[in-house]
């Protein structure tokens, strides 16, 4: 789905994310939100990779593998999953930055959700 | 140019090496960046798919003048009805499968759509060959 853009910084605050992983491009722009715990759709419908967001519940390496594919750059891994260090090492080598979250696949995509609209809403107000 | 790889069945931590190896590859050698992304998907896909449903495999990788050329040779269950296994959605993934984050029956139809030319033979109970072809100028 194509949003508003949203720093990768904000992103990680709203979901009260913490990054695993060295590198955190904090003004990185996100555009595309894919929630899934599909990797065939993510290998199918993924078009723009790089300022896309993959948020799964699950934390193999075939997630980091399949964003390395596609080119995403940005991994949220879900519901408060503890993740192997070799996860992490596997994000690093590729260049992916690796957070995670407490909260499940439902509170993140409504907070980003109600974010998105707030921010679209106060565009609005500023050129109405 | 060539590179060899060969496959185990069932063995989803190290999946994705090869394209992984290629892609990193094909990035130092310049190509467009939507190649090696179609490179990319359909090899995984490939590869992912010995992974899944065979027990052993081999990935051969070649890059001629504008082409990249594929061929991933497997021992496994073979493909009883080709053209069902190319329609989106069709799955026989096990549970373990899927819980890995695969068996939406997306693969196959994925690896034609990101390639130029593509071949399947197949037998059943013996194995699987599947070869595609991607063009570049
Ligand atoms: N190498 C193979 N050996 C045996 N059967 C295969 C092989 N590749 C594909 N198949 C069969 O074809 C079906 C469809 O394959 P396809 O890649 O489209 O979907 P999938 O692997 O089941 O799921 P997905 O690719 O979305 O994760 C498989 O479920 C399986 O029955
Ligand atoms: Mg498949």
């Amino acid at each position: 789905m194509k949003n508003t853009n949203i720093k990768l910084e904000t992103l990680k605050n709203i979901l009260n994310a913490e990054v695993l992983t060295e590198n955190f491009p904090e003004k990185l722009e996100i555009c595309y939100f894919c929630c899934t715990e599909l990797m065939s759709d993510v290998l199918a419908f993924t078009h723009e990779g790089d300022s896309t967001v993959l948020i799964t519940a699950l934390s193999n390496s075939q997630t980091l593998r399949t964003a390395e594919m596609v080119d995403i750059k940005v991994v949220v891994i879900v519901r408060g999953k503890t993740i192997d260090r070799q996860l992490i090492e596997l994000a690093e080598e590729n260049g992916i930055t690796l957070l995670r979250t407490e909260e499940a696949m439902f509170e993140v995509a409504g907070k980003l959700c109600s974010h998105i609209k707030d921010e679209c809403n106060k565009e609005k107000s500023k050129n109405g | 140019m060539d590179r060899k790889y060969i496959i185990e069945g069932g063995n989803f931590s190290e999946a994705g090496f090869a394209s992984s190896d290629v892609k990193k590859l094909l990035k130092k050698l310049g190509l467009p960046t939507n190649i090696i992304k179609k490179v990319a998907i359909a090899m995984y896909e490939a590869e992912i798919n010995v992974v899944a449903h065979a027990y052993r495999g081999e990935m051969e990788f070649k890059i001629v003048p504008g082409q990249i050329r594929v061929t991933v040779q497997d021992e496994g269950p073979g493909i009883p009805d080709v053209e069902l296994a190319f329609t989106e959605g069709f799955s026989t993934a096990s549970s373990k499968v899927r819980e890995m984050g695969f068996g939406a029956g997306m693969g196959l139809p994925n690896i034609k759509r990101n390639t130029d030319e593509i071949s399947l033979h197949t037998e059943v109970e013996k194995g699987t060959k599947l070869s595609f072809i991607i063009n570049f100028t």
